[in-house]
């Protein structure tokens, strides 16, 4: 009896730990204004790409692109941590020893 | 020794505090993007030089602009790490800085400032550098230290 119920342990511990990996694994893009790119995050928060359309960026000067690009990683950070404290939120629901 | 709850979380609630105020900056290595983050490691400001985006490479800016976020996010972390340390490690006594918060930046390059707060010093440093040393074509996989956050 005692076997089986940490080997239940064990599984939803290591389920656990998978979900909150493939959540920081995860890639959160963010839609710069127009086609002006995409900034993209990993679930983990850390800013992985800022791709930027250069025909687009020819309608910008440097501080108002630097003003997009800043409220658009701003942004997409936002969405990664809601996005990643949702799905421990699930996995720790998950997680629980009934 | 016993834990003393009460102080380690005050003295937690304090740095996070001072990280709040504090301010870390970090340059491309090719002078075309600055960036600015808390302590905490949040974005707040962000300055692209004016020849980026005119110039030869313009493809340059945005990876330049993920090597500043992820170069001041280091230089914070080099910083709030160990203070943190300081704070969870009972054989460590933690003081919060006395200085102001406006005497608390640490910068590690010039100002960079938000767009709306560029200061003249931080742009002349930004175009004063020399472009003809630089190889645009070429990113230095070091990005490493732009980890997670949360």
């Amino acid at each position: 009896m005692l076997y089986h119920r940490v080997n239940e342990l064990e599984a939803k511990f290591a389920a656990f730990t998978e979900a909150v990996a493939h959540a920081e694994r995860a890639r959160v893009p963010w839609q710069l204004p127009g086609e002006l790119g995409t900034v993209t995050v990993s679930g983990a928060g850390e800013l992985l790409e800022v791709s930027l359309d250069v025909d687009e960026m020819r309608n910008y000067t440097a501080e108002s692109l630097a003003r997009q690009v800043l409220h658009g990683i701003q942004q997409a950070e936002h969405t990664a941590t809601e996005q990643h404290a949702a799905t421990l939120a699930v996995a720790e629901e998950e997680a629980q020893i009934r | 020794m016993s834990l003393d709850v009460a102080k380690l979380e005050r003295q937690a609630a304090e740095l996070d505090a001072e990280l709040a105020r504090s301010r870390f900056s970090g340059r491309s290595a090719d002078g075309v993007a600055t960036a600015m983050v808390t302590g905490q490691g949040r974005l707040v400001g962000l300055t692209i030089a004016d020849h980026a985006l005119r110039g030869a490479h313009p493809q340059a800016v945005g990876p330049a602009v993920v090597e500043a976020v992820n170069a001041a996010r280091r230089a914070a972390a080099a910083v709030g790490g160990p203070k943190l340390s300081a704070v969870l490690d009972k054989n460590q006594e933690w003081q919060p800085e006395s200085v102001p918060p406006t005497a608390d930046a640490r910068d590690v390059a010039a100002p960079p400032s938000a767009p709306t707060t560029t200061s003249r010093s931080a742009r002349g440093e930004v175009e004063d550098e020399n472009f003809e040393e630089i190889d645009f074509l070429e990113y230095p996989d070091d990005d490493t230290g732009g980890r997670g956050r949360w």
